[in-house]
């Protein structure tokens, strides 16, 4: 039986001047804390009210639920956590959403990534982070957040699962990888990988699972996360939050074709290399 | 007589006279015979009096506090006398509480300054929860123990400082909105919103002296102290200045008095009345404009913030 809920109390300032404060210990508190509820209210309605691709409304909403995130400002510096100056400042501006220092100095400048141009660098620093050809790019990062937490969620489950997130050898990479010619080479290997899935789902033993039946009851599964850049271009936020699904359908409609070429290529390398074997033995 | 075990504590000695028509109480003896000292700090014995003819009775040996102005018109310097008593400037003389905020303000310039600037060299995120957690609060005592329209000059001084502090330890300056945001961006002054707002858990953030209501706070809790008080469960309370009870009213403070409490306050007339009226609307305002933004219907939104959410 859970508890009564008590009625909150009427705001402070509903008591005239005559007889304000009276019942209350910590006036100051309870004023300020009145407040701060509104003005979280009133800092949460205009953020939403904000472009999609504003990185002052990013910047809050991606951390709401992160108690960790939102103690950047508040919280006091731990020995596991510490920030080098620049690194702090460079972090105050990204929990702000505002142009970070440094990129300030490099505003328009190339970035040149393994010695080619890869277009240009933008103030706050979106086309640095979500270039492909860089790693931590902002379009891996959201990848490995939701596969993430979807490998949470299964755990909680008890749904068992092997990920590509495995570094022990018993993920998929390792599974997948030894089924796949050995050695392959250049082009080929980066076609090979695609053909890895990040997630493999065993559900073949269950069925009615959580009480009404689930699709993926019965059966293995074999998963693979398409992720888009992060909030780069507005028409493409306005198209993919306006048709809630299309920008992962139509990313959905690449795979098959991408997994056909990397079958074939993955093929073509092994006929490739059975043959001068076959000749050898003749 | 001794009060204390030997060595007698070093305390600093205070006299205040604020009855014209008294002699001066020599304190200092008196502290002699129940066997504490004013060796050490000599100097701290001091006294005041409004009325010139009363300070002139004060021996000379005792400090009597002033500050000196210059008038820039007529060239004539004036004293400004006055006391400190438990951090506080009393004084009749509106200048000399004026000129003691200022001197209070310059000292804690100084301090923020010396702080953090010494921080934000070696480590900025240190800095910053320096900032927060002390240096803030330095002139949160001096707020809430004078009068609110006495401490405007001394909250926008030190608030000036304290947002020099943040933005040599943050890198940027959160409060000016041109700064970081462009003339066309959509609502330039979110980030400055933001940067004031405190979380409701877990910490501080940049907050003003002139945002918060310490004075009002400490009026609520300090005046029904004054006068002899009875509770809800008849017990009495010992007042410590009964002599207010002309201005705070005959049994202002009992329990059965709670809906007037301050009615015979209010009309008194008095500077901290007036003050007390002024922070207690301006506070209100602030709150109902709040409200008058945020109407209180839950939001049928998916993106509804968490209860304790601090954006």
């Amino acid at each position: 039986m859970s508890a009564p809920t008590l009625p909150l109390p009427p705001p402070i300032f509903d008591t005239p001047v005559e007889a304000f404060g009276v019942g209350v210990k910590k006036v100051q508190k309870v004023i300020m804390d009145e407040r701060h509820v509104l003005m979280n209210a009133d800092i949460f309605r205009r953020v939403i009210e904000l472009p999609y691709d504003d990185p002052r409304r990013k910047a809050p909403l991606e951390i709401l639920y992160n108690e960790f995130a939102t103690n950047l400002l508040t919280g006091l510096p731990v020995q596991g956590v510490l920030f080098k100056p620049a690194k702090w400042k460079e972090q105050v501006s990204v929990y702000m959403g505002l142009p970070p220092p440094e990129t300030r100095k490099s505003v328009n400048q190339h970035m040149i990534i393994k010695g080619v141009i890869r277009g240009k660098v933008d103030l706050h620093a979106n086309n640095l982070l979500n270039s492909h050809y860089a790693t931590g790019g902002g379009t891996s990062l959201n990848h490995n957040t939701i596969l993430g937490n979807v490998e949470v969620g299964l755990h909680d489950a008890g749904v068992p699962f092997k990920s590509t997130g495995s570094t022990n050898g018993q993920g998929t990479k390792g599974t997948f990888q030894g089924q796949l010619p050995e050695n392959p080479s250049g082009s080929s290997l980066e076609k090979t990988n695609k053909i890895i899935p990040d997630l493999v789902i065993r559900a073949s033993h269950l069925s009615g699972s959580n009480v009404v039946d689930c699709d993926l009851d019965g059966a293995n599964h074999i998963v693979d996360f398409k992720t888009t850049r992060p909030f780069t271009i507005r028409q493409h936020l306005y198209y993919s939050w306006g048709n809630s699904g299309e920008k992962a359908k139509s990313c959905q409609q690449r795979v098959p074709r991408s997994y056909k070429e990397a079958r074939l290529g993955a093929a073509r390398h092994a006929a490739r290399s059975e043959r001068p074997n076959r000749e050898r033995t003749q | 007589m001794r009060l204390w075990p030997a060595p007698p504590p070093k305390f600093m000695v205070t006299v205040i006279l604020v009855a014209p028509s008294r002699s001066p109480h020599l304190v200092p003896r008196d502290m002699l015979q129940v066997g504490l000292t004013t060796k050490r700090h000599a100097t701290k014995a001091s006294a005041y009096s409004p009325s010139p003819e009363d300070r002139a009775r004060i021996p000379a040996y005792v400090k009597q506090h002033y500050f000196e102005s210059t008038d820039s018109a007529t060239g004539l310097t004036s004293r400004h006398y006055g006391i400190e008593i438990g951090g506080a400037a009393i004084s009749a003389d509106y200048m000399y509480r004026r000129l003691w905020l200022r001197e209070k303000a310059a000292d804690i310039v100084h301090k923020i300054r010396l702080v953090s600037k010494g921080f934000a060299v070696i480590d900025p995120q240190s800095g910053h929860a320096v900032n927060n957690y002390s240096l803030q609060a330095l002139g949160e005592y001096i707020m809430k123990v004078h009068p609110a329209s006495d401490t405007v000059e001394f909250a926008s001084t030190v608030d000036e400082a304290m947002r020099e502090a943040f933005n040599l330890c943050l890198g940027v300056d959160l409060l000016d909105p041109a700064e970081h945001t462009g003339s066309n961006a959509p609502d330039p002054s979110l980030t400055h919103d933001r940067a004031l707002l405190r979380g409701c858990t877990g910490g501080a953030s940049i907050r003003p002296l002139s945002h918060r209501p310490h004075f009002l706070s400490c009026l609520c809790n300090c005046l029904p102290l004054m006068l002899d008080s009875t509770g809800p469960d008849g017990s009495k309370t010992k007042g410590f200045f009964p002599n207010l009870v002309n201005i705070l009213g005959k049994n202002s403070f009992d329990a059965d008095n709670d809906s007037t409490r301050y009615s015979t306050f209010l009309q008194s007339g008095s500077l901290i009345t007036s003050d007390y009226k002024a922070e207690y609307f301006k506070h209100k305002d602030i709150f109902e404009a709040l409200c008058h933004k945020n109407p209180p219907e839950p939001s049928v939104s998916s993106d509804s913030p968490p209860p304790s959410s601090h954006l």
